[in-house]
């Protein structure tokens, strides 16, 4: 039963003050929707939601021991289980931490991809500038922490196919006295977000 | 569908039975308002919404062979990878819960660990910010059974701990070694912190 108009039967002859309170109730009610107001089955696009993206974080730890290995190895990698229809992840921020910095000069930086047939990266996106210094200035070769924004890699999607997509993080810059220390070691996290899924 | 009114010419002179008409057409509108209805432009704030928080789960690990080491002893450190510093984005999350799982508890003195957040200063030491587990025993199931256990850590102000995540870490800490617990290298100690925060609008 509706709660929305006063008057659902009017006079007769017809009293205008009778339609004219249906006239406000209307207006109060079209102010004050409510759950009970939504169809059960109206699958509100999620795009006319405010707050619409979810979010994931990973994590790995480079254990050390031996200095940081030379350029392009890899440290790490966050893999990112789903489909080709799934919503698109972004590479949000990073942190990290690390117990041996080294000169301060080492490099890490992270590319978005898939391993093909023959063993090769093959690269889909590959952010510019997006690296994280192990440094603890002014002190070198201690233990520090940093944490990375999105404006590093503002709007970089990573779009999954048939294979599932990788980011990987890989030595940019060898400093060979960094996670040198036996037990030393580099923990780096990242965030991912997309769309809330529909399914 | 948007309300359609039965009668949106009226005759002249009008009865009262199209007006009525007219009227219960709105009032079947309600319950029935569906996406088409809703507009892009004016999204709907998650304080309406009732279902309002996601999460992320972090994990602390220490393996075993040599038992818990010494107390105040930094066992394991996870960055949180928050991305943004404004006081309404990423860096609020809230610790929500946490657990913790070890494969050998030992069966003697219970060793005790705790959960903090903080940052390392340019001196290379760890400050701490916030205490999120407190002092915290890793019980054996019963005596005479060294074996697996598990249990739920209490968040110290069960709240808002750490008030702040970005640039944050947590790290595990012993409290207290115990005795016999973590004897192999396959055995470890696990511990699990689940953050929770507002959907994102970005």
């Amino acid at each position: 039963m509706s709660d929305i108009v006063t008057n659902t039967t009017l006079s007769n002859p017809i009293d205008k003050s009778e339609i004219e309170t249906n006239f406000d109730d209307i207006k109060t009610w079209t102010n004050d929707l409510k759950d009970k107001d939504i169809a059960t089955d109206a699958a509100i696009d999620v795009y006319k939601m405010e707050s619409k993206f979810m979010e994931v974080h990973q994590t790995f730890t480079y254990l050390g021991g031996a200095g940081m290995p030379a350029v392009q190895t890899v440290l790490g990698t966050f893999l990112l289980p789903g489909s080709s229809t799934d919503e698109l992840w972004v590479a949000k921020g990073t942190a990290w931490v690390c117990d041996d910095t080294g000169a301060g000069t080492g490099r890490v930086a992270f590319r978005y991809g898939h391993y093909d047939t023959k063993n090769t990266f093959q690269i889909t996106n590959l952010p510019a500038s997006y690296y994280i210094t192990l440094a603890n200035p002014p002190t070198s070769g201690t233990a520090f922490n940093g944490t990375y924004q999105t404006t590093h890699d503002a709007g970089t999607e990573i779009p999954f196919s048939e294979w599932p997509r990788l980011v990987e993080c890989y030595v940019l810059t060898q400093d060979a006295t960094a996670i040198n220390a036996g037990g030393s070691f580099l923990t780096i996290s990242m965030s991912f977000t997309r769309k809330v899924q529909e399914s | 569908m948007p309300i359609i009114l039965t009668n949106r010419v009226l005759p002249d002179p009008f009865s009262k039975e199209p007006i009525e008409r007219n009227f219960l057409d709105v009032t079947s509108f309600q319950g029935n308002i569906a996406d088409k209805d809703i507009t892009f432009s004016d999204p709907i704030p998650t304080s309406k919404m009732r279902a309002t928080k996601i999460s992320v789960i972090y994990q602390l690990k220490y393996a075993g062979g040599a038992g818990l080491p010494a107390p105040a002893t930094y066992m394991d450190y996870a960055p949180v990878a928050a991305y943004d510093q404004t006081a309404t984005g990423s860096n609020t999350w809230t610790v929500d819960s946490a657990s913790w799982m070890c494969t050998d508890c030992g069966d003697g003195t219970v060793g005790q660990v705790k959960v903090v957040a903080g940052y390392f200063n340019n001196a290379g030491t760890f400050q701490v910010t916030d205490t999120v587990v407190s002092d915290h025993e890793i019980e054996y199931p019963s005596a005479g059974y060294s074996t697996a256990n598990q249990g739920v850590m209490p968040i110290n102000d069960g709240t808002t701990t750490p008030t702040s995540t970005f640039g944050k870490v947590f790290a595990l800490v012993c409290v207290a070694t115990g005795t016999n617990l973590l004897t192999t290298a396959a055995d470890e100690l696990v511990v699990s912190v689940k953050l929770t925060r507002l959907i994102s609008t970005t």
